[in-house]
């Protein structure tokens, strides 16, 4: 059955003694309109993850009072976006060189590394229109991992894992990143 | 303070006094493990009963006191993470670089 997609916006304040109550807030409002599923509970924890990480990645990057996340639900889909007006995406790439918002054309139509030790691979494939979309693998190896080595950032990882896909894009001066996750997966 | 420490035999039981483990409280957990290990400390319990969440920030606190721990040659250990904890260390396969018991006496029955 075909439903009208439920659309949800939330304003949260940018400090961190009020993100536990944000949290809280959005994903009471996820659980009462997703429907009864053997699956639900996993999509939410996997919201809340997102959710978390949008939350405090606006406090330490976007500059502003507050963050505007929106929630769109569907019977395919659960989308999870979050837009401010802050300081465009800057990534650290390996080997001394960086991405940042808005891109030189060069970088598009790629693949880029972004984070690669002995149990990560965060790739980011860059649109002709700029657009990341971002893809976290695990790298599978009978070793153990060498912890000296070892990312200390998973913030972008973290969303990666816990969505079916991932964006970012910068237009126009506004971030919007963007975490979907299959109901049905 | 965010840790509150008590030593029983060879072992420090450090547990984590605030409900949220995250950017706000990462880089203070960071330095105060790492004071531990220069106290001298060689087997480190770091006790989570009281946290209710954990960020992206406060993981990569832990991992950077992991790797102090490792260049000290001293020792970290994980207990009572609630279930949805240890469900993000396993997303992001930290499960396979920390060593998590359910209890303090887990990990310490685990050395003898």
């Amino acid at each position: 059955m075909n439903t009208s997609p439920v659309q949800l916006r939330f304003s949260c304040h940018n400090d961190p003694a009020s993100f536990n109550d944000s949290l809280k807030e959005i994903l009471d409002a996820i659980a009462r309109q997703l429907p009864e599923s053997p699956g639900k509970n996993d999509i939410l924890k996997r919201s809340g993850w997102i959710l978390m990480e949008f939350i405090s990645n606006g406090y330490k990057h976007s500059g502003k009072n507050e963050v505007s996340l929106g929630v769109s639900i569907d019977d395919h889909n659960l989308v999870i976006v979050k837009e401010d007006q802050g300081s465009p995406l800057h990534l650290s790439l390996p080997h001394n060189e960086s991405l940042r918002w808005p891109l030189n054309e060069a970088w598009l139509n790629k693949e880029i590394v972004l984070i690669e030790d002995s149990l990560h691979l965060l790739t980011a494939f860059i649109s002709d229109e700029g657009t990341a979309v971002f893809s976290a693998r695990s790298q599978d190896s009978n070793r153990p991992p060498s912890i000296s080595e070892l990312n200390e950032h998973f913030g972008l990882i973290i969303i990666s894992s816990a969505c079916n896909r991932f964006s970012y894009s910068f237009n126009e001066g506004r971030n919007t990143f963007k975490a979907t996750i299959e109901l049905s997966s | 303070m965010i840790l509150e420490t008590t030593t029983k035999d060879r072992f420090t039981l450090a547990l984590i006094t605030e409900k949220e483990a995250s950017l706000s409280n990462a880089d203070e957990f960071r330095k105060e493990i790492e004071a531990l290990i220069e106290g001298g400390n060689k087997h480190i319990i770091v006790d989570f009963e009281r946290v209710v969440y954990v960020d992206s920030s406060f993981l990569g606190s832990m991992v950077s006191a992991l790797k102090h721990a490792l260049a000290a040659q001293s020792e970290i250990y994980i207990v009572h993470l609630r279930q949805d904890i240890y469900d993000l260390l396993s997303l992001i396969r930290m499960n396979k670089v920390f060593k998590i018991f359910d209890t303090p006496q887990d990990a310490i029955d685990h050395l003898k």
